[in-house]
């Protein structure tokens, strides 16, 4: 679809464990600030089981309109089912922009809907503007965030682009605020080929860091698995999360759901602590956001302390001795 | 049954860095390298060819160079190599490259089994794989972190990431991205090597494989990219600690209680 004509900012407004899934309202800020440039409405699209009614919250978190598509059919995600009923709307609509979480959901549906409707996708943005022109400038890190690429849609409709979780902040959630939901009745049969079996959580103790107010971040400078026992503790006692370095998921000792890193998960914590992490660039991708970083390394060059705001340059496993006592003495 | 193992090759490493008057990335003429998950891809393939006599297919798009990956590929083990390779492939977004793809693999026909990784690291997309799912018309799998043939007609595959893991049954012809989780990539053999360089690389070009040319290369490309910059490195001043480390331990807790961190 073209240019001419396209309209409304709209936003996939997925759903995980019967809720919305943390992005959407970081979506939905974003497009609300693009809408005071252009103007345009902001719409979520809602995909969802008869049972579930998750358009309110949309529109306490920002969205104008929200059009919901209701069928038992969408409880499990399948891609090519949400592609045909998404491409639907769009060909019904004409929308300008529209927005995904960088999630395992939305790198999957995007350019699945993007090649169907053969326009313009941009994945991962870390920036969102709106030109002089009114064209939607994505920012996009390539080159293990070495290189930023902005990134424009000309002609194509709508313009696509699936952005970073834990990159922008959502708007609190308002009861004040009012908005239309638009109940969409769509043709969709049940694909025969595609089935999802089982879907389980990874158990509890490996939940996701992304969302960790505090990290303990572990790297090969740790030494000996023994050694960790200690981190451990020290993790609980500051309540903190987890996270890692890709050598200790590579060796088993960790998933890479710990991973901290380019390949791995994007954490913005307040606080982070790294032990025994030298700091290759693919790491300090996955941490920069961090709020104030403390590291620890026995090489006053180790590349981490350039992005921290405080070091300890000497034996890992000594201060973490020393920081558990402290802690105990706290407590 | 017959695959195709989709393979990029990469710079040799992700620093950057910009030609100060051309405003251009200064690209090494070294030899780039496999995307590292593309290795888990050929390796799949090669493990289904050794269970279930698969005949294995590496392909890719891009300039000449990109023959020394094909060539690594077919050392681990593929069957042949295709390179797809013209002028009017470059310059190519995720949505011309998927086009390009989908398009020679409909000529090599009857493909089962299309693997990618599930991204390649310098441009970090993944857009391609669903892509070209979607140019086929079939299902695709993507982050998959075990791969399980049923039959020749079906499969049941584990996708995994963050903290969700997902089984889906689902059939052929597929397409499927694959984690590092999935194998552990086997490496090329004196004697891999060896009959890798008796083969022939096939090279196709818009006139081999039916294309439409307003889909291909930058004609095809709905996105631009407008600028390219490196960040500002996000440097912190960093303040050392006490080199002893108990004095540094109490330094830092009141630091941190001071920051309301603790």
């Amino acid at each position: 679809m073209n240019r001419e004509n396209a309209t409304g900012i709209w936003v996939f407004a997925e759903t995980r464990d019967d809720k919305l899934e943390s992005t959407v309202p970081e979506l939905l800020a974003v497009s609300r600030d693009l809408s005071k440039v252009t103007g345009e409405k902001v719409t979520a699209v809602l995909l969802e089981r008869q049972d579930l009614d998750l358009a309110p919250a949309l529109i306490e978190y920002g969205a104008d309109v929200v059009l919901e598509v209701r069928s038992d059919i969408l409880g499990d995600f399948d891609p090519v089912l949400y592609k045909d009923a998404l491409a639907q709307l769009v060909e019904k609509y004409n929308p300008n922009i529209f927005l995904f979480g960088a999630t395992h959901k939305g790198r999957a549906l995007a350019p699945r809907l993007q090649a169907r409707l053969q326009t313009g996708l941009t994945a991962d943005c870390l920036e969102l503007v709106i030109d002089d022109t009114g064209l939607l400038v994505q920012t996009k890190p390539s080159y293990g965030d070495n290189l930023m690429c902005t990134i424009t849609c000309p002609e194509a409709r709508p313009q696509m682009a699936t952005v970073r979780p834990n990159v922008f902040h959502p708007l609190p959630r308002n009861h004040e605020n009012a908005g239309t939901v638009v109940s969409e009745e769509l043709s969709l049969e049940p694909n025969e080929n595609y089935r999802v079996v089982k879907k389980t959580r990874v158990p509890a103790q490996v939940s996701s860091i992304g969302n960790a107010d505090k990290i303990v971040s572990i790297g090969r400078g740790i030494g000996a698995r023994t050694n960790l026992t200690q981190v451990q503790l020290l993790a609980e006692r500051l309540h903190a999360g987890i996270g890692v370095t890709r050598p200790l998921a590579d060796n088993g000792w960790f998933s890479h759901d710990e991973q901290i890193g380019q390949s791995g998960i994007t954490v913005q914590p307040r606080l982070l602590l790294n032990l025994g992490i030298s700091g290759a660039v693919q790491y300090k991708a996955g941490m920069k956001n961090s709020g104030v970083v403390v590291s620890v390394n026995r090489d006053i060059d180790a590349p981490i302390f350039s992005v921290s705001n405080y070091g300890y340059v000497g034996d890992v496993n000594e201060f973490v001795q020393a920081l558990l006592a402290e802690c105990s003495n706290l407590e | 049954m017959k695959i195709v193992v989709c393979v990029k090759q990469i710079p040799l490493s992700n620093t950057v860095k910009i030609d100060p008057q051309t405003h251009n990335m200064v690209r090494d003429d070294e030899e780039g390298r496999m995307n590292p998950f593309d290795r888990n891809a050929v390796e799949e393939a090669l493990h289904l060819k050794e269970t279930h006599g698969a005949e294995v297919i590496a392909m890719s798009m891009g300039p000449p160079i990109f023959t020394s990956t094909l060539r690594e590929a077919l050392s681990m083990g593929c069957d042949d190599a295709v390179l797809l390779s013209s002028r009017a492939f470059g310059g190519a977004d995720t949505l011309a490259t998927g086009y390009t793809l989908s398009q020679a693999i409909k000529k090599i026909g009857n493909v089962d089994l299309i693997l990618f990784g599930r991204q390649a690291v310098d441009a970090d997309t993944g857009q391609v794989g669903p892509i070209v799912a979607e140019f086929l018309g079939i299902p695709q799998v993507t982050f998959v972190s075990s791969m399980n043939v049923i039959n020749e007609s079906e499969i049941e595959v584990t996708r995994f990431y963050d903290d969700e893991e997902e089984i889906v049954e689902t059939t052929f012809p597929l397409v499927a991205t694959v984690r590092s989780e999935l194998n552990t990539p086997r490496y090329t053999t004196p004697l891999g090597i060896r009959r890798a360089f008796r083969k022939e690389i096939s090279v196709y070009n818009e006139t081999d494989i039916k294309c439409d040319p307003s889909r291909i290369g930058m004609r095809g490309s709905p996105t631009v990219v407008t600028d390219t910059f490196i960040p500002k490195k996000a440097g912190r001043n960093m303040h050392q600690l006490n080199t002893n480390a108990e004095k540094a331990a109490r330094e830092l807790v009141s630091i941190l209680r001071d920051r309301k961190l603790l």
